[in-house]
């Protein structure tokens, strides 16, 4: 077994099992050894869970020796955001006043995951409380500052912040992350991997620390679109146990795909006025290779909507609403942001009627989207429009708006994230790569060093 | 009243993390409380202003 094995993906490492190339107790310890050495590099590992996951990989090889295939995740080994349950376990939601917590109940999305015969081998970072309604600092986290594996100067992104990290650095094959509103797509930007935020109500909830009922989504972080759609085939379905539960299926059919030459993307052409200058070479070149297989591509805007008004007043009224227990015991002090302590005890004060607006504005929203997707069949933009700030830095700004000179009139695609977020919409965030876009860019990135955003320093691809 | 196209772009930046008006340096705790007073504030006014047919419900369902 190679080093090529944390950098392969989810099919590759699935194949080698059923070869014995490796067993996945090999595997298993081969990846725990990894994240238990590295994690702590990128402060990206809560827990390890090194012991169960052997005695799991033990079953597991002895399954596949049976010739008992489960499918395309047996055997792997994967992280999971430390927001989500394991019975017996540490879940600590990222957060100093929930440091001890053991739960009495394991994840759905676990459980699930479990059956596929992939292996959880430990819990990853977190910003505390996933970010609450808002923070300032990167190391707004009881494990310290989430570090970028390509830059440890800057942040990797947040809230799943170690989900990020270790799928980028190959701690882990694949990693289950969570957003409410950017926390799976802002991470996978930065640290340059594939993340996919499913339709609201798709995955189970149930066992997930809630931050926003009506907004939070479970989902996929990986080293590419297939094997997103692979873990999200496995985790989607319906769940009694969870109120929010649209109670459908996700079946991962590239093979029944639509051509691209048949569907169409909406983009507005003034986003690239608003990412930094030195990102929108990379941007120019992603539309590039978007047309060149075949989409097309239609200038378009955003329903017009206070987005950002609406997502701060829904997170912050249900979020404060779930932790007002936290906040009327004063242990809300104990969180490492101050601006997050502030925001949760204010979110107590929102009234009735301002939640309510909001949520009456939603339904407009998820109208106005409706009627966008009769004309388009996906909307492509900047996950973010900056690359990952330094951890020094106030977080405040950080997404890359043009900050020297006049910002531009329309607002294009920046408020994107909250949108899709109140609408209830899936997203894909894939790494942006200048040059040849190739299956195993990561291959290259161990190579040669890549600037964080996943945009190669020099040479051409 | 009907919010602009200027006053809609500067409403849309993404508040989970990225607040807005802020200065480089933390202010102090009482400041910040206010801080986030204000922007809460400023939320709801911006809500508030926002026109929408009376018949609209909230994107939530109870069901018995």
């Amino acid at each position: 077994m190679t080093d090529d094995v944390f950098f392969a993906s989810v099919s590759d490492l699935n194949a080698g099992l059923k070869k014995h190339e490796y067993s996945c107790v090999e595997l298993v310890r081969a990846f725990s050894e990894r994240l238990a050495t590295l994690g702590p590099r990128y402060n990206a590992l809560a827990l390890p869970l090194t012991e169960i996951a052997i005695r799991r990989a033990k079953l597991v090889d002895d399954e596949i020796k049976r010739e008992r295939f489960r499918g395309p995740l047996q055997g792997v080994p994967f992280g999971a955001k430390d927001l989500l349950a394991v019975a017996g376990q540490v879940t600590s939601w990222g957060a100093k006043p929930y440091a001890a917590q053991v739960l009495d109940q394991t994840a759905t999305v676990l459980t699930k995951l479990d059956k596929t015969g992939s292996v959880l081998i430990g819990k990853l970072a977190m910003v505390e409380l996933a970010g609450g309604p808002s923070y300032r600092m990167a190391n707004a986290s009881l494990f310290g500052p989430g570090l970028n594996p390509w830059d440890r100067t800057r942040w990797s992104g947040g809230s799943s912040s170690g989900s990020g990290s270790a799928v980028a650095a190959g701690l882990v094959p694949f990693a289950l992350g969570s957003e409410t509103s950017g926390s799976i797509l802002t991470p996978s930007a930065f640290c340059g991997v594939t993340g996919l935020r499913p339709t609201y109500g798709l995955v189970s909830r149930h066992g997930a620390m809630a931050l926003a009922w009506t907004m939070d989504k479970i989902g996929p972080m990986c080293r590419s679109a297939e094997d997103c759609g692979l873990v999200l085939q496995a985790i989607a379905g319906g769940d009694s146990e969870d109120p929010g539960s649209a109670g459908k299926n996700f079946y991962y059919t590239p093979q029944y795909a639509r051509k691209f030459s048949d569907l169409k993307a909406g983009f507005t052409a003034v986003d690239l006025e608003w990412a930094e200058p030195e990102m929108r070479p990379a941007l120019d070149a992603a539309m590039q290779v978007i047309r060149g297989i075949g989409l097309q591509t239609v200038e378009t805007k955003l329903p017009e909507f206070p987005y950002g008004a609406l997502a701060g007043t829904v997170v912050s009224a249900e979020g404060s609403s779930i932790f007002e227990p936290l906040i009327t015991s004063g242990k809300v002090d104990q969180l490492a942001d101050a601006r997050q302590i502030e925001g949760l005890k204010a979110g107590l004060e929102i009234p009735a009627k301002d939640y309510l607006k909001a949520m009456r504005i939603r339904s407009l929203v998820k109208k106005e989207f409706h009627r966008l997707f009769a004309d388009v069949d996906v909307l492509v933009a900047p996950g973010r429009y900056g690359i990952a700030p330094k951890i020094s830095e106030p977080l405040d700004g950080s997404g890359g708006r043009a900050a020297q000179g006049a910002r531009p009139a329309a607002p294009g695609m920046t408020s994107l994230i909250p949108a899709g977020n109140l609408a209830g919409l899936p997203a894909l965030s894939l790494p942006c790569v200048r040059g040849g876009e190739k299956r195993h860019h990561f291959r290259r990135h161990r190579a040669e060093p890549v600037r964080p955003g996943g945009r190669p320093i020099g040479g051409d691809r | 009243m009907k919010l602009s196209r200027r006053e809609l772009a500067a409403a849309a930046v993404a508040v989970v993390v990225a607040p807005s008006g802020e200065s480089q340096t933390p202010p102090p705790a009482q400041d910040l409380a206010k801080v986030v007073h204000d922007a809460n504030r400023r939320n709801a006014d911006t809500l508030a202003k926002f026109e929408i047919p009376i018949s609209t419900e909230p994107a939530f369902q109870f069901k018995a």
